[in-house]
């Protein structure tokens, strides 16, 4: 193989590994800290997008402000459901929180369905017409951009969630709900925050990830698997964890799907996982 | 002879050292009650013997080392224990909750009911009997059968929780706080209830708070305090000793 | 509870005979006819996922694979291997197992919310191969089954109406309601309700209960395939849409409706939800609105189901 084919191959693998890292840092922060599984997630990233290619095309929108809309949309949704679902939090009821989240998802999918229709859309990120070249390697604006933002909002979780009062709270919380007090942080609205963060988290990688390729009402379910994969190969909990995770992934399916079939990628992944499972099931991440 | 030995036994959870150098021998017809104050690690010694945490140091019964021996297999070795809180199934009438206690040896196998489906009636009758006969050997009054054991009076419930762990026989029951909450009458029943076992030949080692109580039925008491044995001996002797009075007894009613 | 089964009993043996008749007192209409086969086959799927839910108190989002190994099976087994309907449920019911086992053991050791993840991520993988399969035909599916032809002898039975798969539909929805009744009669049942109810004191009665989930989930196999094996019988057809997630919320909602461990409850709400998707319809989106909706009411106001409100 020439070494600009390989080298193209691996940014391409290394700005989607990154992408599937900033989708999966809210659900890795949820299911972590707040030890709670949802499976609308997939689907909140389809909404994101849908929503911010709905505010650019049919209101005008430009594109940054059309992402940070979507991220408030889909903060307050997130809200939402975790006031809706408040008595089973409270009682770690996993099991109706997950088919609570899969009504939800499902739920989701219908109404974007009626809302935004049923064929296959485009957002038009500005970002991709900027072209760049690095030796013999290519990559746009919005590539870069995915790059930069992923890493950066790693590294902010990773310090609030080391170095601050907030931080400590939260680890609290994944271990004892009434620990959480002890930092003079309310429960409910950390509780709150993880949620938001889970929401708008999404909706920002919806918005820089999303424009790649055509977005249809029934996607979702992809992200939901990569996400989970990345936070069990990382570490339940585990943030370095997740983006090392993300950014192995990322590179291993644009390797297979190059050189073996891009149909069966997600097919190789899960097979990974699988294997995963069963030699070391806690993941490599200091998990918790 | 049913012997529960344990030897140095040592818990932690990570830097946490919850339990260490706890020894004591409980024989068949013998209670051994273990006390101390809250924390101390009472319930982690009881996890450890089980199998359920990590431990270090020697359980055996019978002379048959205990080590490896997963906590759903323990109840083959006539180990059995109750749960301080939440000993039962909710969900389930009182009845039906004597008719799990039972296992295997009442419950027909999936394969067994496919080829004669019609025995169903005449097992189920022989099991609700043995199950009524359960719940009577431990004066749990049959007409609480149909009601859920939340619906129960609490002191029933203890004793409830020492029927589900009981079931069709105990070598060894390991009771947590069975009088927890539980006064004047239902602790006279409770009392009555450890005498029998005892009287059949059960190793019962009892958790408790209730001196009066562990001090009435106990043959031997092991005092823990802060993760740590202080004392072994028989009730006098725990009641003598200077260590015991300063760090449990002097302080507590 | 001798003495209170034959009520029940007779209520039970009253409304499989009523539901047996309805077809044939309205042996004119298509759309009852094909409501009454469709809900007994979505049905006979979803005491699969039953058995797990209600009993187990798991959640397997992965019953889809059993449902494609019956409807694959009859796809493969007749337009390939021109097998007889035996033979293609036998196939549906190994195949089914296999994937069962290889989930299963996966899985053994991991806690509740990854069984369900795992299982999730199984069947939005299984999609992705049999929409790309060509062997399995891709995205078009397998077109072109033939209708269930049973012979013994010189006789042969062709089931190429609804009215004429009815009986043997309802044969295998008997078969599974009893086999559903002893399930919950066995120790197997016993130990998945024990470890659904209260994990620790299971244990310490002696209940595996990484076994016990193995071998619930073995069994929810074949049963849920049994749904998808005359599925493709019904339908003429096997494609992919069967991993749509239609599918599982239609069991889950069925399955939480009426309420838990109630032998006729999947079956009731699989006919009520179908009942409004057929005759109510909000259209396509909308009834995904609706079922959506209808599972996550359930779980917020009525998680012991709708019978609840008629207990204490």
């Amino acid at each position: 193989m020439q070494l600009s084919y390989f080298l193209q191959l691996l940014l391409n693998g290394t700005v989607a590994g990154l992408g599937y890292a900033l989708i999966a840092i809210g659900w890795t922060i949820l299911l972590g800290m707040a030890r709670l599984v949802n499976f609308a997630h997939g689907t909140m990233y389809m909404l994101a997008a849908f929503v911010t290619w709905y505010l650019m095309r049919m209101q005008g929108f430009e594109y940054l402000p059309a992402i940070l809309v979507s991220c408030l949309v889909l903060a307050v949704l997130c809200i939402v459901m975790q006031h809706m679902m408040a008595r089973q939090i409270q009682t770690q009821d996993l099991t109706s929180i997950m088919i609570i989240t899969l009504g939800i998802s499902y739920i989701l999918t219908g109404a974007a369905g009626l809302f935004f229709g049923g064929t296959p859309q485009n957002i038009a990120s500005p970002l991709r017409a900027l072209r760049l070249t690095v030796g013999d390697v290519r990559l746009t604006g919005l590539d870069l951009t995915i790059i930069l933002v992923t890493l950066i909002i790693y590294a902010a979780v990773w310090l609030v969630l080391r170095r601050s009062r907030i931080g400590a709270a939260m680890r609290a919380l994944a271990e004892d709900g009434k620990l959480a007090q002890l930092y003079g942080i309310n429960p409910a609205l950390l509780l709150g925050g993880i949620f938001a963060f889970e929401g708008a988290s999404v909706a920002l990688a919806a918005g820089l990830i999303a424009p790649r390729a055509p977005i249809l009402t029934t996607m979702g379910f992809q992200e939901v698997i990569l996400t989970f994969v990345i936070v069990v190969i990382g570490g339940i909990g585990s943030v370095p964890g997740a983006l090392v995770a993300g950014l192995a992934i990322g590179i291993f399916i644009s390797f297979f799907s190059a050189l073996v079939s891009s149909a069966f990628a997600l097919s190789a992944v899960f097979a990974t996982l699988l294997v995963f499972l069963v030699a070391r099931p806690s993941g490599f991440g200091k998990g918790i | 002879m049913t012997i529960l030995e344990v030897r140095d036994l040592e818990v932690s959870y990570g830097a946490l050292k919850a339990v260490s150098g706890m020894t004591f021998t409980c024989r068949g017809g013998e209670i051994l009650g273990i006390i101390g104050p809250n924390g101390a690690g009472k319930s982690s010694t009881f996890n450890a013997i089980t199998g359920r945490v990590e431990k270090k140091g020697t359980v055996t019964l019978s002379g048959q080392s205990l080590d490896g021996v997963p906590t759903c297999e323990m109840q083959r070795f006539g180990l059995k224990r109750t749960f301080q809180q939440n000993s039962f199934f909710t969900e389930l009438t009182v009845l039906r909750n004597a008719e799990m206690a039972l296992g295997r040896a009442y419950c027909p196998s999936l394969p067994a009911l496919l080829r004669n489906p019609f025995s169903i009636g005449r097992r189920a009758r022989v099991r609700i009997e043995r199950a009524r006969e359960l719940l009577a050997e431990f004066h749990i009054p049959p007409e609480y059968g149909s009601l859920r054991p939340d619906e129960i009076p609490y002191g029933t419930q203890r004793l409830l929780s020492i029927a589900m762990s009981y079931g069709t026989g105990a070598k060894v029951l390991l009771a947590d706080e069975p009088a927890a909450g539980v006064g004047g009458e239902d602790m006279e029943v409770l009392a009555r209830i450890l005498d029998k076992l005892r009287g059949l030949g059960v190793a019962v080692v009892l958790i408790e708070h209730h001196m009066d109580l562990v001090m009435q039925v106990c043959d031997r008491i092991a005092v823990i305090d802060r993760g740590t044995q202080i004392a072994y001996g028989t009730p006098d002797e725990i009641q003598r000793d200077p260590k015991v009075r300063a760090a449990y007894l002097g302080g507590e009613a | 509870m001798p003495k209170s089964l034959p009520l029940s009993h007779l209520f039970l043996a009253l409304a499989l005979i009523g539901f047996f008749l309805v077809p044939y007192a309205w042996s004119d209409s298509r759309v009852i006819v094909g409501y009454c086969v469709l809900t007994a086959i979505l049905a006979i799927m979803s005491y699969g996922v039953d058995m797990i839910t209600s009993d187990l108190g798991e959640v397997s989002l992965g019953q889809a694979l059993f449902l494609a190994a019956g409807t694959y099976g009859v796809g493969i087994g007749t337009t390939r291997l021109g097998l007889s309907p035996v033979a293609t449920l036998a196939l549906s019911i190994v195949v089914a197992l296999a994937l069962g086992a290889v989930l299963g053991f996966i899985t053994l050791r991991v806690r509740e919310f990854m069984f369900s993840l795992v299982t999730y991520c199984a069947a939005v993988v299984a999609h992705e191969v049999a929409y790309n399969l060509e062997f399995l035909g891709a995205s078009e599916g397998i077109l072109g089954i033939p209708s269930m032809e049973l012979t013994l002898g010189p006789f042969s039975y062709v089931a190429d109406t609804n009215l004429r798969l009815w009986p043997i539909v309802f044969l295998m929805l008997l078969l599974v309601l009893g086999l559903m009744a002893l399930f919950r009669r066995s120790t197997l049942g016993a130990e998945a309700l024990m470890s659904h109810l209260n994990p620790d004191l299971a244990e310490s009665l002696g209940v595996n209960l990484r076994r016990t989930r193995l071998k619930v989930f073995l069994l929810s196999a074949p049963v849920t395939a049994v749904g998808g094996w005359l599925y493709a019988y019904q339908r003429n057809y096997v494609g992919p849409d069967v991993f749509e997630p239609y599918f599982i919320m239609l069991f889950l909602s069925a399955v939480i409706l009426l309420g838990k461990r109630l032998l006729l409850g999947p079956l009731i709400g699989v006919a009520l939800i179908l009942f409004q998707e057929r005759f109510l319809s909000l259209g396509g989106d909308g009834n995904k609105v609706f079922l959506g909706a209808l599972l996550v009411v359930m779980l917020l106001a009525l998680p012991r189901g709708a019978l609840s409100l008629f207990r204490k």
